[in-house]
């Protein structure tokens, strides 16, 4: 067993002592006893100081001295120190589409994954694999979404605590292509949460896409978006433009080809309207008719922060439900902006991909400084109450209620 | 409390023990008091001319015979001198608990007085006021009046708190009345009742029995209660051990002035003082 807080462990002995001392000491209330004459003796308080040789009401004692003891054990947060066996791994594994291919991944995690290791998958979300952990990445296919090693660095924490118990030192591996687009604003914030340093395993990264893909717009050959040139534009993965009511069949394309499905009705119900679309960093100010948008990630707003066009993921690839009207006569649909944005809502599911290695500072911030992380930092939260420490602040309470029992019992 | 029978060694050791009167006393009975009246008994005391309409019997004849004078021969008479021993049974007679208590030294010395006043020749009576009723022995004379006296105060517990007051107005005729109490109770009451019996002729001696508990109290702490009075709680310690001693010293020193202001005898009595010694002093403590 040992003690987190050792200190008040040491204090609740000093205050038992001090009980102790103070039974002996205490001014008491003294026995009652007959004493004809007691109205000739000056009126005092009740109690007056006695020292007792013989030690008096020991269960009242003994229940003082438990309560404070239990008290300064359970402040000192006791914990039961389970065998250890060395250092663990947390092995990081990328499956998003920056990765070239799968099975490299996968070759190289397995090189690092050792019984009792954890693993977390991950590409734009995270997974923690719990038991079967060398299964899992022998099942593990790449996904078109973007990584996000930020994800993975919180997930890694989880998994962290899960082993901790059972290691003295942790290790952390990212197996990854170490792309730029994995990389955001809080990946740094997020790396300094773990406390030792983290090993890099750089796999292949997939080839930057080309104009492979081909922008499809169905609907009336009069549409704006058709009419502008928008619907010519070079777009690096199949992009299918509903302008009328999608089908199973639509649904079903983006599921299996892995090509994005906007579905953008060309008519807007209802009167409600805005003057500003926000797709992105662009702005798009016109007036524009609007209607709600199913659940989903949004990824276009109205000026009033509501949703006006959202993603969600399929199978290989993703839909889109945009509720924008775009009004068929003026110059909107010719402005750069207007074109911006269009780009933005055709665009590769979860954005344009960038797989270009991260920079050399990015790469150093990564690894971080030398060492394993230390399991207590995990096994050692300080704002979580240990079991033992719960029980024991039970028992003090138990006590403390007993105490005015015995001690009006033994007055 | 003694047992009926366990009085005979303070019997033996008060043969002899006289208890005079305070003063002449008003009785006609032949007693070894000296009595207000003139008579004819052997002991003279002095002559005084006859003059018209004395007693002739008084006349010393033989004088008269030898200077032809008429002179009387006047004697003292002695008389017998009722007693009544009041005893205080209220529940703080009962201290120290167990053996030696102001009770049991109480009736000690009741039975020593009454065993002093029946050898001289006085009716001897016992009153005991108790919650329940008074009980009392009359004056008398009569062989086994101590005996009877043993066996009532055996009989009796000290318990609750009557008053003595009233009891003083028991046997009027009893013109000696012993008062043994702490003077606990009624201590008002009674001084007033036993002023109007000295009042009245009577002689009152008021014997304090004190225990030595309450002269010197341990020196432990204790909370002090009143066993009549169990709302009286207070802390003899350390701290209040002076003051009270103090307190009490006044006050018996108050009690005493007041009761030998009021005509009476007072003798305090200590509960680990002989009971013997006890009567002995009461008895030479009075002026003759």
């Amino acid at each position: 067993m040992s003690f987190a807080a050792p200190f008040f462990l040491a204090a609740g002995a000093l205050a038992a002592l001090a009980i102790v001392a103070l039974h002996f000491l205490a001014r008491q209330r003294p026995r009652a006893a007959p004493f004809p004459t007691a109205r000739f003796i000056p009126e005092r308080p009740a109690r007056a100081p006695s020292r007792a040789l013989q030690p008096t009401d020991l269960l009242l004692l003994l229940l003082r001295v438990m309560a404070v003891l239990f008290l300064g054990a359970a402040f000192a947060r006791p914990a039961w120190e389970r065998p250890r066996d060395g250092a663990r791994r947390v092995v990081m594994v990328d499956r998003s589409r920056a990765v070239a291919l799968a099975a490299d991944a996968r070759d190289s995690a397995a090189a690092w994954l050792r019984p009792g290791d954890a693993l977390v998958l991950f590409d734009s979300a995270a997974r923690v694999v719990g038991d079967g952990a060398a299964d899992s990445l022998r099942a593990m296919m790449r996904v078109a979404a973007a990584g996000s090693i930020s994800g993975a660095l919180v997930a890694a924490q989880q998994a962290a605590a899960g082993i901790a118990a059972h290691a003295d030192s942790l290790e952390l591996v990212l197996v990854s292509p170490l792309a730029r687009e994995e990389f955001d604003a809080a990946t740094r914030d997020v790396r300094g949460q773990w406390p030792g340093a983290l090993r890099l395993v750089r796999v292949a990264a997939a080839p930057a896409a080309r104009s492979a893909g081909a922008l499809t717009i169905r609907g009336e050959q009069s549409d704006a978006l058709r009419t502008s040139g928008l619907g010519a534009r070079p777009v690096t993965s199949n992009v299918r433009i509903v302008r009328d009511a999608a089908t199973a069949g639509d649904s079903a394309w983006a599921a299996d080809s892995g090509g994005v499905l906007v579905h953008w009705p060309a008519s807007i119900p209802g009167s409600d309207s805005a003057r500003a679309l926000v797709v992105g960093n662009v702005v798009v100010v016109a007036p524009f008719a609007r209607a709600a948008v199913p659940p989903g990630a949004p990824m276009a707003w109205w000026e009033d922060g509501r949703a006006a066009a959202v993603e969600r993921r399929t199978r290989t690839g993703c839909i889109r439900d945009a509720a924008i009207g775009v009004p068929a006569a003026g110059d909107l649909v010719l402005r750069e902006s207007f074109r911006r944005a269009f780009e933005a809502m055709i665009a590769p599911c979860g954005g344009a991909a960038d797989t270009r290695v991260a920079s050399d500072s990015t790469l150093a911030m990564l690894r971080g400084g030398a060492g394993l992380a230390p399991a207590r930092a995990w096994t050692r939260n300080g704002d979580a109450v240990p079991p033992l420490s719960r029980w024991l602040l039970v028992g003090a309470a138990v006590l403390l209620v007993a105490e005015p029992l015995v001690r009006r019992r033994s007055e | 409390m003694p047992a009926a029978n366990s009085y005979g060694p303070l019997l033996d050791a008060l043969r002899g023990v006289s208890w005079p009167a305070r003063r002449v006393v008003r009785g006609s009975a032949m007693g070894t008091h000296r009595s207000r009246l003139r008579g004819v008994s052997p002991e003279f005391t002095e002559y005084r001319p006859y003059r018209q309409g004395d007693d002739p019997r008084t006349l010393d004849w033989k004088l008269l015979a030898r200077t032809d004078r008429a002179f009387r021969r006047i004697t003292a008479d002695r008389a017998t001198l009722g007693t009544i021993v009041l005893v205080d049974a209220s529940l703080s007679m009962r201290f120290p608990p167990g053996p030696g208590s102001k009770w049991e030294h109480a009736c000690r010395i009741a039975v020593g007085l009454i065993a002093v006043a029946h050898a001289a020749g006085d009716p001897a009576g016992l009153v005991v006021p108790t919650p329940d009723a008074t009980r009392n022995l009359a004056p008398r004379t009569r062989r086994g009046v101590i005996a009877e006296s043993a066996r009532l105060l055996s009989e009796i517990a000290p318990e609750g708190s009557a008053p003595l007051a009233p009891a003083l107005s028991h046997f009027r005729r009893a013109t000696r009345v012993a008062v043994l109490s702490d003077f606990l109770g009624d201590a008002e009451a009674l001084l007033h009742a036993a002023h109007e019996r000295i009042v009245g002729g009577a002689e009152v001696e008021a014997v304090h029995v004190v225990a030595r508990e309450e002269l010197d109290p341990p020196e432990t702490s204790v909370m002090a209660t009143d066993p009549e009075a169990p709302e009286l709680r207070r802390a003899l310690v350390e701290s209040t051990r002076a003051g009270y001693q103090s307190e009490f010293a006044a006050w018996r020193a108050s009690l005493a002035r007041r009761w030998r202001d009021a005509g009476a005898g007072y003798t305090e009595v200590i509960t680990d003082e002989p009971a013997e010694h006890a009567v002995r002093r009461i008895a030479r403590d009075v002026m003759v």
